[in-house]
């Protein structure tokens, strides 16, 4: 979302409400419309900041704000999953036949090359992560806290 | 160049001093018996106010060269002796007559062109007093104790050098530095900077972007919020500390060791510290 597109469309709403007033009185709202940019810059963000804090500690998916230049960006933070260590090649003794379709083989061989990984080591690893997720867990990923007291 | 008093003024106006002026300056003095109240509106011009034990008020308004000196004429500058308050406004408009002086004031300039065309303001004025100051890019510096100061500016940077009793700030891309805030320190910043050498009982800031630095070496209750902005508070050795920190990406770190929230007795020297911030980081730390 770019700030200046909505700083935009709230200077037009109000320069379209000096021209009601005659040309002198445009005049001042075009200038005040500039003026009072900065604080809506201001407001507005920490609008979306108050929104965002509500939103992480109530709920389990945090939500991060990202300031680039004019841009403002929300995004999920996933906690990254451990590294699921890399099986040896005496674990590789089990086989199951695999039918998919082509185009699935497709992206699966471009993702393993991608990262540097033989196709059935790529596949291993995949489905390791997934057969040791806890489907019990259902701890919240909340935001960082540090909490206590000390002394300084 | 000559200056009089405004013909409106209140009965009880404080009379204007004779002065010197030149055309680059406009000098008004005023004699007050303590500490007044002071507002000050201004676009572009910087402010500067210093505090001192005086019976007199000093007001120097001045221009960078002679041909912004109708400047200096249509400025404003009125002191009331019985409600001893003083009043400076860069430009001609007022509360009175809001539309038509704004109308004049764009007739004869440009009052939203912050290209740094207003006269800067210098006050002098006694110990104690309290300030009111609206800028949209002036920068403002105070001197001297005062009792309280609001001040609120666009792109300004503010810079209170020595101790005030209460501080109320609204900036929106202006740095802020401070120093001791005995009572109440508010700060809502979105880009600036704020620092504050000296938080006192409470303290509140909000940025956006901007970082956040603290320095608490008395009891005090500090809350800091942020989006991206770091965060640092520095607590005087000694005193104890009471952490609420929470950040989603940004990294949390303590150089004291903290106990859970529930712990032991408290001594009373307590700074309470809640920090929240987005992708900003978080640092509690303790002076040398």
């Amino acid at each position: 979302m770019l700030i200046s597109e909505l700083l935009d469309a709230i200077r037009r709403d109000f320069e379209s409400l000096g021209q009601l007033g005659g040309a002198e009185t445009a005049e001042i709202a075009n200038r005040l419309s500039a003026a009072v940019e900065p604080a809506l810059r201001a407001h507005f963000l920490d609008a979306v900041n108050n929104l965002v804090q509500e939103f992480n500690l109530q709920d389990s998916v945090a939500l991060t704000l990202n300031l680039e230049g004019d841009q403002i960006r929300m995004t999920r933070v996933v906690a990254a999953e451990p590294d699921v260590a890399a099986p040896t090649p005496s674990d590789y003794s089990a086989r199951i036949a695999l039918r998919l379709s082509d185009g699935l083989k497709e992206d699966i061989e471009n993702l393993a090359t991608d990262v540097g990984s033989s196709v059935n080591s790529w596949i291993v690893r995949t489905l390791e992560r997934s057969v040791r997720v806890d489907p019990t867990d259902f701890s919240p990923r909340n935001p960082r806290q540090l909490r206590g007291k000390g002394r300084a | 160049m000559k200056f009089t008093i405004k013909a409106d003024q209140p009965s009880g106006a404080g009379k204007s001093r004779p002065h010197s002026s030149s055309d680059t300056e406009r000098v008004e003095t005023f004699d007050c018996s303590g500490p007044v109240k002071v507002q000050i509106t201004t676009s572009s011009g910087d402010v500067t106010i210093g505090a001192s034990e005086t019976s007199t008020i000093e007001v120097i308004l001045s221009v960078k060269d002679s041909t912004m000196a109708y400047l200096l004429d249509e400025a404003t500058v009125k002191f009331d002796a019985q409600s001893r308050v003083l009043e400076v406004r860069s430009r001609t408009h007022d509360g009175t007559s809001g539309l038509r002086g704004l109308k004049s004031v764009i007739r004869h300039s440009n009052w939203f062109d912050f290209g740094g065309s207003d006269p800067d303001v210098h006050i002098a004025l006694p110990e104690g007093s309290s300030i009111e100051v609206a800028t949209a890019s002036g920068e403002t510096e105070v001197i001297g104790n005062l009792a309280k100061a609001s001040v609120t500016t666009a792109s300004g940077g503010v810079r209170v050098n020595d101790e005030v009793g209460s501080l109320d700030m609204k900036t929106a891309s202006g740095d802020v530095r401070t120093g001791t805030v005995r009572e109440s320190l508010t700060c809502h910043s979105a880009s600036g900077n704020v620092r504050c050498e000296g938080a006192g009982a409470k303290t509140k800031i909000r940025t956006a972007s901007g970082t956040v630095r603290v320095t608490a070496e008395v009891p005090s209750e500090i809350s800091i919020q942020t989006v991206s902005g770091n965060v640092n508070v520095t607590v005087a050795r000694g005193l104890e500390v009471d952490v609420d920190a929470t950040s989603i990406s940004g990294r949390l770190s303590s150089t004291m060791p903290l106990d859970s929230a529930e712990g032991g007795p408290s001594s009373g020297d307590v700074v309470s510290i809640s920090a929240k911030t987005v992708s900003g980081n978080v640092t509690i730390d303790s002076s040398n």
